[in-house]
């Protein structure tokens, strides 16, 4: 019966008896009754009969959106089939599908990266651990993007985490957390084999293949490589930003008893990174400005032991080493980490779930630098031990829940450091969930922050005709300090999860964040110099003088909107108010908005098409030359997949296909202003 | 009539095109309500020992563990009445106090937790239901797997009987029948 309806509207609207807000009426009617129907279907599932409903034929899409987890934080999970559907090529352009996070791509080879504010190239809030191996660098406390790749193939899903995470993670979680977890080696048995080039993505290839060495155990090797084309800088001409990587590695994983499981992984890479550098020097022509070519080079290795007492009860011990050497004009460096981790969790008294843990990491570095900075030792040992514990207590069984929390470390930078954390999870209904959370975090000081000075800018004398005076150059130099601290944050938070209707989920975020002691620079009053052609000499020494407030609130919503439909939209608002206005000229501004609402289309079994709209509001970065206003911006992705048979896929993706090229960051030193230029190309993927 | 409206209600007449054959009876079936649906169909044929409802004679708990769309596919199930019993739901996202279910359907639990809480499960009176092979071989007694577009039915016999439990024979020949002891500990 409502089919027929269904098939008379069309008539009535094609015949225009109505105006356009009754159709909108009408059909939003119908679709409601669409809903209400798939209700009834599943009354009419639960009348049958076992041999009915054995012969059905059933379909995995889900016509519901999800999902609605029960953490008391502002968690949202990309999935391997969201990595795939938006052609994503990298671990950063697959973030940009969380809300929050601020995703700038600055060139080629450099993405900016942050949640909450505060991004940078060198941005140093965010932590980042891939399959529990934490990837960021004490060089600058923050992660170098560009040496950071998996098979993206073989990620089972990434994990963003808004807000501090210090209490489990440690220093340095203070605005967020992402975790990539890769496949288990059992869930990636067989070949694969991925080719693929364009026009930005000049060419890509991989390679993977995952067996079963022995009933209990099963592992995967794979190897990629890719060559990606330069830019434009924003001052026209090409920005000589082309790179390419090769990657390989393998893992395996075993389970030695019913009790007892164990992981082994390991990657090793090899990166040309080339790059129009541009660095400040005292005699004229104050810039030296230079193509070189960053030979970068890393590796890791990790070894992870599971044991279950019971269901509420298990371990695991983690060690893992991980090096990696750039060979760069500015600062040459070499780093290696080692790093053990243990962790058990427990139930205690039928309300407690206890999770506690100990750790130590040694960090070993080697710089050589330039003539324009000083890094002062130039070679350093580091420790950090750390320790923590975090309870969450049932208070209604299946409905509320109280988390109390602290991360003890010790740090060779700042001493001792605690990061407690508070957090209520209630389920006050099965399609409605809401949280609060208050916590603290710090960020430790990076080893550039204590002991390095350099060379940050030259600017040329002036010559003044009214005047008729010369005023000289002034050479401007960053001064690290070992006085510098750690920078802190108080968080609070809220959130709301519903999926009121089946086919709909809104996940909603509010926060204030209170940060004290964060990096400021006093500009010291000008040496003159001596002779005329020497320059006046000005330095910026870094302390912690600096204090903000942030306050927003991020919405991720999904829509289900037909078993073959899907709409996801997420919008961010990010409000920064500094101690004092100057502070944005040191601090920068991320964006205050970010919009993208993506299609997903599956209209046949063999065929894919989405599409991502994108809009990034007006950013303030900050270059060697101060601060650089960034224009807000549009942006579509497109991704067209066919399979023409069941494990050969053939896909077409289209990325910033709404300018020839556009702004998206400034570095904070080193290349100019980079454009990104619109890109396209083909993949064939064959699962073997 | 504008432009813009006409591609409007094309777009629109489109979207209701198919959406209207998307819901038509005889096309694929959404799998977790049919999984929902069979989970019924088996605690309608399965008769469990008297102690098992000592607490609330009249009421038959059913467990679900997984994420909001199983939760959302068990809701059609409260308050039906099987055996003189009223079905009553309880999700639970934490794994304790499980003696209060007669049935526990488990979704998508990672091995590591799987077997050691099937083991602390064995020869209780609890129905355990999974959705896959692994989920039988760590000790789970029904398996409902979706395998080339139908939903196998799996039932670990042993398992069953073990825990006092007594699944009719009308499932049991409709099902297909694997033996899978306990893991050892």
């Amino acid at each position: 019966m409502l089919d027929t309806n269904l098939q008379e509207l069309p008539d009535i609207i094609m015949n225009h008896k109505i105006y356009l807000p009754t159709h909108l009426f009408i059909y939003s009617l119908v679709y409601f009754s669409y809903i209400s129907q798939a209700f009834s279907d599943q009354n009419e599932l639960l009348n049958l009969s076992v041999e009915d409903l054995l012969n059905v034929e059933v379909t995995s899409v889900a016509k519901k959106a999800k999902s609605l987890n029960d953490s008391p934080a502002a968690i949202y999970v990309i999935s391997q089939d969201d990595i795939k559907r938006i052609g994503a090529t990298s671990i950063p352009e697959a973030l940009r599908l969380a809300p929050g996070i601020d995703v700038s791509r600055i060139d080629a080879n450099k993405w900016a990266v942050s949640a909450r504010g505060f991004n940078g190239r060198f941005a140093n809030k965010l932590l980042v651990l891939i399959d529990g191996r934490n990837i960021y660098t004490r060089a600058f406390a923050g992660v170098y993007w560009e040496n950071q790749d998996v098979m993206l193939e073989d990620v089972d899903r990434i994990e963003v985490i808004r807000g501090p995470g210090a209490t489990l993670w440690g220093a340095n979680a203070v605005n967020g957390v992402i975790n990539i977890i890769t496949k288990h080696s059992a869930d990636t048995l067989g070949g694969l084999l991925i080719a693929g080039g364009g026009t930005e993505e000049q060419g890509f290839g991989a390679f993977r293949y995952g067996g079963k060495l022995d009933a209990d155990t099963t592992a995967r090797i794979y190897v990629k490589g890719f060559k990606r084309d330069e830019n434009t800088h924003e001052s026209g001409g090409e920005a000589g930003d082309d790179w390419d990587k090769v990657q390989g590695g393998f893992r395996m994983d075993s389970q030695l008893s019913t009790r007892d499981s164990l992981t082994i992984q390991g990657d090793v890479f090899r990166s040309v990174i080339n790059q129009n550098t541009t660095l400040p020097q005292l005699s004229p022509p104050f810039q030296n400005n230079f193509n070189e070519s960053i030979d970068s080079f890393g590796g890791n290795l990790l070894v992870r032991q599971q044991h279950t007492f019971s269901s509420t009860s298990d371990y695991s011990l983690q060690v893992y080493y991980d090096f990696y050497e750039r060979d760069e004009t500015f600062a040459a460096e070499s780093r290696h980490v080692a790093d053990i981790d243990f962790q058990h969790r427990f139930a205690l008294l039928d309300w407690n779930d206890i999770v506690w843990g100990v750790g130590y990491r040694f960090d070993h570095d080697d710089f050589k630098v330039s003539n324009i900075a000083e890094i002062i030792p130039l070679s350093r040992n580091d420790q950090l031990f750390s320790g923590f514990v975090q309870d969450e207590i049932t208070l209604i069984d299946d409905t509320l829940w109280f988390t109390l929390g602290s991360k003890f470390e010790h740090n060779d930078y700042t001493g001792f450091e605690a990061q407690p954390t508070a957090r209520l999870m209630w389920a006050l209904h099965h399609q409605h969930r809401l949280w609060a959370a208050v916590s603290r975090a710090v960020r430790t000081p990076s080893r550039l922050e204590q002991n390095a000075n350099a060379l940050r800018s030259v600017t040329p004398p002036q010559f003044s005709v009214q005047t008729n005076t010369v005023f000289p150059a002034i050479a401007v130099s960053v001064e690290g300090s070992t006085q510098f601290g750690s920078e802190e944050v108080i968080s609070y938070e809220i959130g709301y999860r519903t999926t009121f209707i089946n086919n709909v989920s809104i996940d909603f975020t509010a926060f204030y964040n209170d940060y004290r002691n964060l990096r400021s620079g006093e500009k010291s009053s000008v040496i003159l110099p001596t002779t005329l052609t020497d320059p006046a000499r000005l330095s910026i020494n870094i302390g912690n003088d600096f204090s903000a407030h942030t306050y927003g609130f991020e919405i991720a919503t999904v829509w289900q909107m037909l078993d073959w439909w899907r709409w996801d939209a997420n919008y961010s608002l990010l409000k920064t108010e500094y101690n004092d206005r100057s502070v944005e000229k040191t601090l920068g501004r991320s964006p205050q908005q970010h919009l993208s609402i993506r299609s997903v289309i599956s209209p046949r079994k063999n065929i894919e098409l989405d599409v991502v709209f994108r809009y990034v509001g007006t950013n303030t970065a900050i270059s060697a030359f101060g601060a650089a206003m960034i224009k807000d911006y549009v942006s579509m992705d497109i991704r067209l997949a066919w399979w023409p048979v069941e494990d050969v896929e053939l896909s077409l993706v289209g990325q910033n296909l709404l300018a020839e090229k556009h702004l998206e960051y400034q570095q904070e030193l080193l290349t100019q202003a980079t454009e990104i230029n619109r890109g396209m190309y083909g993949k064939l993927a064959w699962h073997f | 009539m504008p432009a813009t409206q006409q591609v409007l209600s094309i777009i629109l007449s489109i979207l209701l095109f198919f959406s209207s054959t998307a819901s038509v009876w005889s096309g694929p079936v959404e799998k977790q309500a049919v999984l929902a649906a069979l989970t019924l169909n088996v605690a309608r044929f399965t008769r469990w020992p008297e102690f098992a409802f000592s607490e609330a004679p009249d009421t038959l708990n059913l467990c679900v563990f997984g994420d909001n769309v199983v939760q959302q596919s068990f809701n059609a199930l409260e308050n039906k009445i099987i055996n003189n019993k009223t079905i009553h739901i309880i999700n639970i996202s934490r794994l304790r106090n499980l003696n209060r279910c007669q049935l526990l359907y488990l979704s998508n639990l990672n091995r590591n937790k799987l077997i050691p809480l099937l083991v602390e499960l064995k020869g209780k009176a609890i129905l355990t239901v999974g959705e896959n092979m692994r989920f039988l071989q760590a000790g789970g007694m029904v398996g409902l797997e979706k395998i080339k577009g139908k939903i196998q039915l799996t039932i670990n016999l042993p398992m069953v009987k073990n825990s006092k439990l007594v699944i009719s024979s009308r499932i049991l020949k409709l099902a297909n029948i694997v033996d899978f002891p306990s893991p050892t500990q």
